[in-house]
């Protein structure tokens, strides 16, 4: 009797083991561990930025689905099947597919979450508010689908890169360049220093303003004005195709004054994903040309 | 006999057209699941049993997804248009509809506060969003009440003013926590859209509260075809109308609540329904309180079912249309045909 419980017990715990060791597992951005299979993994991402990250792990089999804004890279992207948006996905695509995963960048309307419950699908939250959780954001997602060594290697490059940006940029620098981030004109609509795009243009030799602890936020054009900022970085297309008459209310500043308008690609500055990189080094030129 | 056979009639078309919109919304998606397995898969359910030989997507798909879509579809379409039935006899308003005293400002306003805790405190307070939104749209008909109740007496016009000055200081309330949101109001957009997707643990619960509300308006049929005359006409009729409107105002107002709780705001089905019952079935509430109720749980279903599957099959997005666009494109000409029709001839 004994030895057939001590063989059930070893058998029970082979089986287990054998299950860990093949299963992936990642910690999301909300601290919840995630495991999938390693291999045969299916993942579902509704995030663009998510999206790009796992394609440049190499996982072209393993999506099975991404969003209907997911556009990055254009070959790959075309041949998956859209699953929706971020807060409509549509339910019955996804489980046709049969997910172990869905990558979001936020958390999900508490009755969407409980379906996948239901469906046990798992929830991946990637959600990056710094350069330095984007990198951390890769190697989790690495960890999660058994690309740990790309994963690293992806995040070591970025930094990599990143750190030769921030040296070229520091010698020219002296405080930093005030910057407003703009995310949209009408209302104007400003990203703070503790975003994803913040920290971008921390790094890349600027000082963001208003600098609260707010992440977006409202701006009156008088606030805007008060603020004066040397530079100004849009997040978005100029909406009338002009930028001196988009801002003609906010003349004054020395950002509009002076010129100091860029407008880097919104998908590279906006998405946390690998290219963020190239909006790094596109911004520190245009703070510091001389620098490169 | 003539008149029996007439009534059996009437039950087995209202009955028949609940069945076929279940049946429809259970079987058509954005994935396609042929009939045969649709059709086994949920007889098998129905005897308690797991059907041989069909993939498990599908199985997973229909019994997880569509089946308690259908249903919560059915019983928030059933429980919108009674409330609009009710609401228009007691305001004797031909505009009244289940929003009309602000429930929907209300419980929007009450879910944007809750989505605003779990960003500024503790993410729990996503799951109370239905908790606080049934309590705010329950709260916002008392404040409503008072507002317009007048030397123990409420008088129709008051109660329709009080119901606009709520709803803009709700709302008011609701752009104030979108604002301070920020980039997080989009939770609140969504929820203002209205959408039956999603799984609601509360349902079986809500759906009984809902049949239960809805067998204690049917009880006072009579006296909502009384209400409908006007107030001196009931009160020479003998009937209470002030303990009367008071206990209707708050059972409707309970059955909007819920089903604003869980589903966001849905509009027109509350007015589209009622109405073209009325001008199918005549004035009577004997025949119209079961009328609304069939057609108002076919009606949100099937446009549920057009909301999710039409933006696939025209553009191959994966995204849905909100459903209360569907209602109101569906139901607007429908309603504007059978206006025409009824201006003709009177129907049943």
């Amino acid at each position: 009797m004994r030895f057939c419980t001590a063989v059930t017990l070893s058998v029970a715990v082979f089986i287990c083991t054998a299950a860990y060791c093949t299963a992936g597992t990642g910690t999301d951005s909300l601290g919840n561990r995630v495991s999938i299979p390693d291999a045969g993994a299916r993942v579902v991402s509704l995030s663009p930025g998510a999206t790009e990250i796992l394609f440049a792990l190499g996982l072209d089999e393993e999506i099975v689905g991404i969003s209907d804004f997911c556009d990055y890279p254009p070959g790959p992207v075309s041949a998956k099947p859209t699953m929706g948006g971020f807060s409509t996905p549509n339910i019955e695509k996804i489980q046709a597919n049969d997910p172990h995963v869905l990558v979001l960048t936020r958390s999900m309307p508490i009755e969407l979450k409980h379906q996948f419950d239901r469906l046990g699908i798992s929830l991946f939250v990637a959600e990056s508010k710094s350069f330095e959780s984007l990198l951390l954001t890769i190697v989790e997602l690495g960890k999660l689908t058994g690309r740990k060594d790309e994963a690293v290697a992806l995040a070591g490059s970025m930094e990599t890169e990143a750190k030769r940006i921030v040296e070229a940029v520091r010698a020219k620098s002296t405080g930093g360049v005030t910057t407003l981030i703009e995310i949209w004109a009408n209302p104007y609509y400003a990203a703070g220093k503790n975003t994803l795009p913040g920290d971008i243009v921390r790094l890349a030799g600027g000082r963001v303003v208003p600098d609260g602890k707010r992440e977006y936020q409202l701006l009156s054009e008088e606030a805007i004005i008060n603020i004066d900022p040397e530079a100004l970085i849009l997040g978005h297309a100029p909406l009338s195709g002009d930028i001196a008459e988009d801002h003609r209310n906010v003349s004054s500043i020395r950002a509009i004054r002076y010129n100091k308008v860029f407008v880097p690609d919104p998908d590279e500055f906006l998405r946390p994903g690998p290219r963020v990189i190239d909006a790094l080094g596109d911004i520190a030129r245009f703070f510091h040309p001389e620098a490169f | 006999m003539e008149l029996l056979k007439r009534k059996y009639l009437g039950i087995a078309i209202l009955v028949g057209v609940v069945a076929a919109s279940f049946a429809v919304s259970t079987s058509l998606g954005s994935v396609t699941v042929p009939l045969s397995d649709t059709l086994r898969i949920v007889l098998s359910r129905i005897v308690g049993r797991v059907p041989a030989g069909v993939d498990s997507a599908y199985y997973s798909i229909i019994v997880k997804i569509r089946v308690p879509r259908a249903l919560l579809g059915m019983v928030v379409g059933a429980a919108l248009s009674v409330s609009g039935l009710v609401f228009q006899a007691l305001l004797r308003n031909p505009l009244a509809d289940p929003y009309t005293l602000g429930i929907s400002a209300g419980a929007s306003f009450g879910a944007g506060v809750a989505i605003f805790l779990s960003y500024l405190l503790r993410p729990y307070f996503r799951r109370l969003v239905p908790v606080f939104s049934f309590c705010c749209g329950v709260v916002t008909v008392f404040i409503v009440y008072g507002l317009a109740r007048n030397r123990g007496r409420v008088h129709v016009l008051t109660i329709i003013l009080s119901g606009v000055v709520t709803s803009y200081l709700f709302s008011s309330g609701l752009v104030l926590v979108m604002s301070l949101l920020g980039d997080r109001s989009h939770e609140i957009v969504f929820w203002l859209m209205g959408s039956l997707a999603g799984y609601h643990r509360i349902l079986p619960y809500a759906s009984c509260a809902i049949v239960l509300l809805i067998g204690v308006i049917s009880v006072f049929y009579r006296d909502l075809d009384i209400l409908s005359l006007g107030d001196e006409q009931a009160r020479s009729l003998g009937v209470n109308i002030e303990a009367v409107r008071l206990l209707l105002f708050f059972v409707t107002s309970l059955l909007t609540s819920i089903a604003v709780s869980m589903t966001g705001t849905i509009g027109f089905v509350g007015l589209i329904v009622p109405h073209s019952m009325r001008l199918l079935f005549g004035p009577k509430h004997r025949r119209l309180i079961p009328a609304t109720v069939a057609c108002g749980a076919a009606f949100l279903p099937l446009s549920d079912t057009l909301a999710r599957t039409v933006p696939n099959a025209l553009f191959g997005s994966g995204m849905e249309v909100p459903v209360g666009v569907v209602t109101a494109l569906l139901g607007s000409p429908f309603f504007v045909f059978l206006l025409i029709r009824g201006k003709r001839r009177s129907w049943f």
